[in-house]
This record gives structure tokens, sequence and C-alpha cells, in this order.
């Protein structure tokens, strides 16, 4: 058994976070390597890395015993590596063919050979036995699986030698992860080296012959499958404390549901029921892209329902866009501040007075619509203060501060609005420890003053530590509730994968 | 407790001043260059022409500048909320037209000047409902009205100019008070009306918000529609008014009388700091970008400059004027 594809001691930071740390891996000719890991465990970043879109800071990356350099994606390309990416990557207007075959068509002087072009891309198709696919079709056309098998092939045309598929099977159901499957055992058979990155443990059992745990940067373990069960795996995808910096309530969870949502559909977000107490902070988990954003975004106005009703307070909304929803009083913020949450080249000021100024009349500006400036300026300052913005002045631009702040920001605006309800998007993704600590306080201070918070998170240790009920979702709906004191890393990783 | 609030007055009231110096200073750097570019083409022309510096000259000037600044004021609120609007030359066309057309035809001037306006008003609303709600980008769908307005007028004049405008119309149009033109004194009170609401109420905020990120201001609660609808009637209503000005100025309308003031009111914008990408520009800085250029025309005609060559030079000025304004921005980021 050849080793193709070995890592060695790859380091890869990001400003002062250690992204990976000395990860060493080695991947063999004719198997499946399974990589699996928590969300933000660094396996995206060491796909990049192989894919060369990011340069490691140390390390070498080995191509049969050989050093090679991959600092860049077409060096990457022309020593074999190819992946199949989780985002579709695909032309959607044009053809099957076109596609697949997207930057080597086969040219005619300097046209376009389409007889050769089209029998190429059908032969890469029946190599994957997918020939039943159109080649002229175009590729929105087709399904997402089928589209998931079009991107495979793409790849293959570039006759890779070592093949890393990222979470594949992610949007697929269960007689579509099949197929892919047998795609897979056959480019095994062809004795390519795969790397197969997943959230499901499952999957790595059943087609994988060896896995890798990664966390925090590190790989933690590494094995063939027959030496190793789920539940090891969990605890070394998991293997740690819960970091000690999430604050402690004091206040407790009242009695009134807040929000109630009763058989809630929207696109991609199956039939939700939920009840929020005053006080309560209900997180929200699972794989990512498992509808938590569709069910933050449906509470906030922003998709429209399908079916069933969201109650705030007792009383039944009718949310046909934002506003309505910041009028029966419901706060969001957003899960990406630069293209959602903010406007960047707007003042501190502007930006955290604009819900006040758009749905409360009178309190920040005059009956002629004057804003009244000094008023908005004590206002923004008295939010300042609370959530710690370090910012110059409230005048200053957004788009200058720093990624922490500019998310404080981005919360802030919602403090003054008097809301019950509360969702938060992800609010800590990708920003500094220390003004994680100042969001996470301010949450709990709107729970202790009896609003109803919801939490999505792609991160557990979050949710256990910030929230007192945990929901995990899979496939668009919940499929499990905990209690969060009673609740372990371990349980919430095995309820994502364990239902199928 | 009461001495903390004080504490905290006074330090809103601090950075409130601080926020008012910061802000002023900084509209004078944005609107700098551009001022110190038009200071030193008036002295190059004083020197170079007696007859630049004269009260009849700048009277000239401010009456050939009037109904380009009017349009410039409706283009600011466009390009601030990241949109365009290639209409207002139509509407200039058509707008006049059709008050022309009511005046000759014994209609009192007020019901001319309102029916004018009216037009404008119905432009701004197509070109804001096509925009918002039939999703058209702004470039196409200013594009179509604009060839509809120009054909409209064609089509209700026949393509002839009308004449005979009452004199008490003309008048108006061609008189003044020392060297200011009654039309440029009418632009200059729209443009303090419409930089008081761009600059001090919710109207001016909500027109920067959408130009700085539409997303996040409509999940702010914002009624992008009718903001965006509103500033486009704007737009159109400030194209009419330019365009009866017109009327009354040269004594004639004629259906094209306004082909391609719509591309000045967007190079005075840009020239006065506004950005095609939104959320940035003001009334004053776009006001200088407007006397800029025609201070330049002026000048080079005094100085017996081909036409051709003022159109040269026109262009290369706002290419100047976004490009030192691009690297000023990039320096400062």
């Amino acid at each position: 058994m050849n080793e193709t594809l070995e890592l060695s001691q790859i380091t890869k930071r990001f400003d002062s976070t250690v992204a990976l740390n000395r990860v060493s891996l080695k991947a063999y000719e004719g198997e499946v390597h399974g990589l699996i890991g928590q969300n933000g465990s660094g396996k995206s970043t060491l796909m990049k890395i192989l894919a060369g879109v990011y340069a490691p800071d140390e390390g070498k990356v080995l191509i049969n015993g050989r050093e090679v350099d991959v600092s860049s994606v077409e060096r990457a390309e022309s020593l074999g590596i190819g992946i199949v990416f989780q985002e579709l990557s695909l032309f959607s207007l044009l053809s099957v063919s076109a596609n697949i075959m997207i930057g080597r068509e086969p040219r005619n002087g300097p046209l376009i050979d389409r007889k050769r072009t089209g029998a190429a891309a059908a032969a890469v198709l029946g190599e994957l036995g997918i020939g039943h696919i159109p080649l002229d079709e175009p590729v929105g056309q087709l399904t997402t699986a089928e589209q998931q098998l079009i991107e495979i092939a793409k790849c293959l045309v570039k006759r890779p030698s070592v093949i890393i598929f990222d979470e594949p099977t992610a949007a697929l159901t269960v007689s579509e992860t099949q197929a892919l499957f047998r795609v897979v055992r056959n480019l095994k058979k062809q004795n390519l080296t795969i790397l197969f990155i997943s959230h499901h443990l499952e999957e790595i059992f059943e087609i994988g012959d060896r896995v890798s745990v990664l966390r925090d940067g590190e790989v933690v373990y590494s094995d063939t499958v027959d030496n190793t069960s789920e539940t090891e795996l969990v605890q070394h995808m998991v293997g740690r404390k819960i970091d000690q910096f999430y604050p402690v309530r004091t206040g407790v969870t009242g009695d009134k549901a807040v929000l109630e949502l009763e058989q809630v559909r929207a696109d991609g977000l199956q039939s939700t029921t939920l009840s929020i107490k005053a006080g309560e902070i209900v997180g929200i988990g699972g794989p990512i892209g498992s509808g938590q954003s569709r069910l933050a975004e449906t509470i906030a106005g922003i998709r429209p329902l399908k079916g069933g009703t969201i109650r705030v307070n007792g009383k039944p909304t009718r949310l046909r866009g934002p506003s309505d929803a910041i009028a029966a009083g419901i706060a969001y913020v957003p899960e990406d501040r630069r293209t959602e949450g903010l406007l960047l080249n707007l003042s501190v000021r502007a930006n955290v007075t604009l819900p006040m100024l758009t749905t409360r009349d009178g309190e920040l500006a005059d009956v002629f619509g004057f804003i009244r400036r000094a008023q908005e300026v004590r206002h923004t300052s008295h939010y300042r203060d609370r959530l710690k913005i370090k910012a110059g002045s409230v005048n200053a631009v957004v788009s200058t501060l720093s990624g922490g702040t500019q998310q404080k920001v981005a919360v802030a605006r919602w403090l003054g609005m008097d809301a019950s309800v509360y969702v938060f998007n992800d609010p800590t993704k990708g920003i500094d420890v220390g003004s994680k600590v100042d969001i996470y306080e301010v949450i709990n201070q709107l729970a202790d003053e009896g609003k109803a918070v919801i939490l999505v998170s792609s991160y557990n240790p979050e949710l256990l530590g910030m929230c007192s009920r945990i929901v995990v979702m899979f496939k668009g709906r919940i499929v499990k509730e905990f209690a969060a004191d009673a609740a372990t890393e371990e349980q919430l990783l095995l309820s994502a994968s364990a239902t199928e | 407790m009461a001495e903390e609030s004080g504490k905290v007055n006074a330090n809103a009231q601090r950075e409130e001043d601080q926020g008012r110096l910061w802000r002023s200073l900084r509209s004078v750097l944005n609107s700098s260059l551009v001022a110190v570019a038009l200071i030193a083409l008036v002295i190059y022309f004083s020197i170079a022409s007696p007859y630049f510096f004269t009260s009849t000259n700048w009277y000239h000037i401010l009456q050939d500048v009037a109904v380009v600044a009017i349009l410039t004021v409706g283009q600011a609120y466009v390009i601030i909320t990241a949109g365009i609007d290639l209409s207002q030359g139509s509407v200039i066309g058509l707008s006049g037209v059709v008050s022309a057309l009511l005046m000759t035809s014994g209609h009192p001037i007020w019901v001319a000047v309102i029916a004018g306006i009216a037009i404008g008003a119905l432009v701004g609303l197509i070109n804001g409902v096509l925009i918002t709600f039939a999703k058209l980008p702004p470039f196409i769908a200013t594009l179509a009205t604009m060839s509809v307005a120009e054909g409209a007028s064609l089509i209700v004049t026949g393509g002839e100019p009308v004449f005979n405008i009452p004199a008490s119309f003309s008048n108006f149009g061609q008189l003044g008070i020392g060297i200011f033109p009654y039309i440029a004194l009418v632009a200059v009170v729209f443009a303090v009306v419409f930089h008081v609401i761009l600059a001090y109420t919710r109207f001016g905020r909500f027109t920067y918000a959408i130009g700085s990120n539409k997303l996040s201001a409509r999940l702010s609660g914002l009624n992008i529609p009718r903001q965006l609808i509103s500033v486009y009637m704007i737009s159109g209503i400030m194209s009419a008014i330019g365009g009866i000005l017109m009327t009354a100025w040269v004594n004639t309308a004629m259906p094209t009388a306004g082909s391609n003031y719509e591309l000045n009111s967007i190079a005075a914008v840009v020239i006065g700091g506004g950005s095609l990408f939104g959320g940035e520009g003001t009334i004053l800085g776009s006001m200088i970008g407007a006397l800029l250029m025609a201070t330049l025309s002026n000048g080079t005609q005094l100085l017996g400059v081909s036409t051709y060559w003022q159109e040269v030079l026109l262009g290369l000025v706002v290419l100047l004027a976004v490009y030192v304004d691009n690297f000023r921005r990039r320096k400062s980021v």
C-alpha cells in the first residue's frame, strides 16, 4: 500500500489564532481516509491548504514521498490534487458538458471543438456510472445530487491522484448518498487516494478505511476504522473541558411563554414547534446548514412563512417583512455583519439608531422628521458604554473598527428597541475572546430582563455555556431537545449524526 | 445620580461638539480638492480673460448652472441610494413642452407649472416602481423611461419647438437681482432645502442607509420601496422644475432641450464626492461640482477654446476628480 499524500507538521495561524497546529496526516492509495471534527476544528483550513488557497506557515506537503509546493490553486491542480467543494461551484446556466470541461475544452483553432468536448465529458460521466445525465442540459436544471456528481466529474477531468470531498452528503437524501458512495467506491478501485470530510460518523464507518479526528487544529486520533467506534470518535472530537469564560446567569426563567412557534414551515424548514419563556436562552445547534439560519430568518420576518403561527406574548403575528417582526417585538442580529448587519461606510451613531428611526416615531426625531442630534448621540453613547464598544467617537465610521467591535455595533442597535424576543444568529463567529465575553454578558442581561432569547451557534461549547435549553436541528427540522445542564457535547454531536 | 447623568450629558455634549467639528472638517476636506480646483480656475480665467470676472459674466455662469444645479440636487439623492437617474434630461424636455403648451393655449401659468411638475413626479414614480417592484436595475429602468419620455415630448409637439411663451413667464427666466438670476436663486433655495433634509432628517438618514447597505437597512425595519420611490420622485420633480425654468430662460420649449443634461448632473455629483456605489455624497459637494463644470465651460469659451475641445476637457476633469477621490479614499482606509 503506497502512501500518496502526506502532511508533515503543518501549522497555520490567522493573526493570533492558531487554526492548525503541527498537523501530520498520511493518506494511502486506494483508500478512503475520513476526516472528522467539530465546526471550527480546522478541517476547512486544512483542505484549503491542500487546494493551494492558503499557504501553511510551517510544515511540508509530500506526494509520493517527495516534498511539493502547493502555493497556488494551479500548482495544486498540476500536482494531481482535486477537490469537490461543499458549496457547488458550477455555472448553472451552462450545460453539463461545458461545466465539466471548463478551462480544458479541446480546441479547433481558436474555437471550442464541441464534438470532442462532448465526447470527453461523456467519457467521464460514463466512468462515474452516471452516463444517463444529459450532456446538453443546463446544470441549473439538475437536482442537487446530480450537481454534486457533476462537480465530481469536473474534478475527475483533471485526472487527479488525490481527491478531497468536503462534506459531499450535506445536502443529499439517503438514496442519493448511496449513489454517491457507489461513485466513491468506483474511484477507490481505480487506486485514487480519497480524503472524505464529513459530519456524519456513520458515513465514515460505511465508506472509510481510515479515519483521523481534528480537534482545535490538531490531529488527536488517526487509525483504521476497524479499530474504533462511534463513541470513541466522539470522545476524541470533544475531548476537553468547556471554556470557563461563559458568564454565570443570575436571573431565573419565568413561566410566561414569550415566543411561540406552532408548526411553522418555510423554505428549507420543516414543521417546527417551539416555545420560549421569558428569561430563557434557547440554543439552536446542529451541523452547519441544517436549517438553523432559516429558522432564525423566518422568525425575523425575512423568509416568508409557508404555514403555522408565530406568537409573541400570546399575540399571533403576521410577518410580511422584517419591519413587521420589529413591530411585533422581535429583534434579530444577523449572521453576517458585513453583508447584513451594518452600514459599513456610515458612523457608529447612524448604525446604532437606525432601527429606532425607522420604527419608532418621535423618540429620536421630531414631528418634521428632524433628528434630535444630541439625543441621538446620548443614546448611542449609552449603548456604546454598555457593550464596551471601542470606538474613538460615536461618529467613527464602522468600517474602520475591528471585527469584534463591529459585531458589538450590530448588537447595540437592538438594545434600545426594548424588544420581547432577541434572536442572535451566530453572534460570536470570528471575533476575539474579549468581545465574545462582552456579547455573552449582554445576552445574559437581556434574559435577566425577561426577554426570550434565541442563540443560534455553530459552536457547541458556546451553546452549553450560554443556554438553558438546546435544540438540535438536522435537515431542516428539530431532531432533539436537551436541558443544557443535562447535555454533553457528545450528546449534541451524536444526536445530529444518529438521526437519519 | 443627578451628578452622574449630568456628567453623561456633558460627555455627550462634548462628543456632539467634536462630532460637529469633525463633520464640517470632513465635508470641507471632501469637497476641498474640488473647491480648490474651482478657485484656481476662477483665478486663472480672471487673469487670462478681462471679461471673466465681471458681473455680466457671473450672471451668465449662474444662469448657465441653474438648471444643471437643480437636476444635480435630485441626482445626488438618487446616487446616494446607489442608483442612477438617466431620465432627467428627457423629463426636462417633456415637462417643458407640456407646461409651455398649456401656457400658450391660454391656461394660467400656475396650472402649467403644476402640470409640468406632476409629469416629473409621474416619471419618478414610474422609475421607483420599476426599480422596487419590478426589480429592474436603476440603469435599465431609467434608460427606458428616458426613451419613453423623449418620445412622448416629440409626439405631443410633433417635433416642433413651442414658441410664444407668455412674457411674464419668460421675464422670470431672464431677469434677476444683481448678479443673481432668479432661476439661480430658485436653484439655491432647492439646494438649501434638500441639503437640510439630507443632512438633518430621518429621510436623509434613510437615503444614506439604503445606499450603504440595502439589506441591513431592510433588516432595521426600513420600508425600502417607499424610500426609493420617494427619492426617484424627488429626482423627477427636480428635473421637471429644471425643464420649466429652462423654458422660461430660453423663451422656447424644445422637446429635446434637456438631452444629455443627466450626464452633467451625474458628473457634478461624482466630482463633488458622491460614489456610484452609494452611501456617500453631499448636496454642497455636488453644487461645487456643478459650478466647477459651468465655470470651466464658460472660461474656456471666453478664451476661444473650441466647443469640441471643451467637451474633451470636461471629460478629463471628471476622470481626474474621480481618480483623485479614489486615491484619497484608499489612503484613508
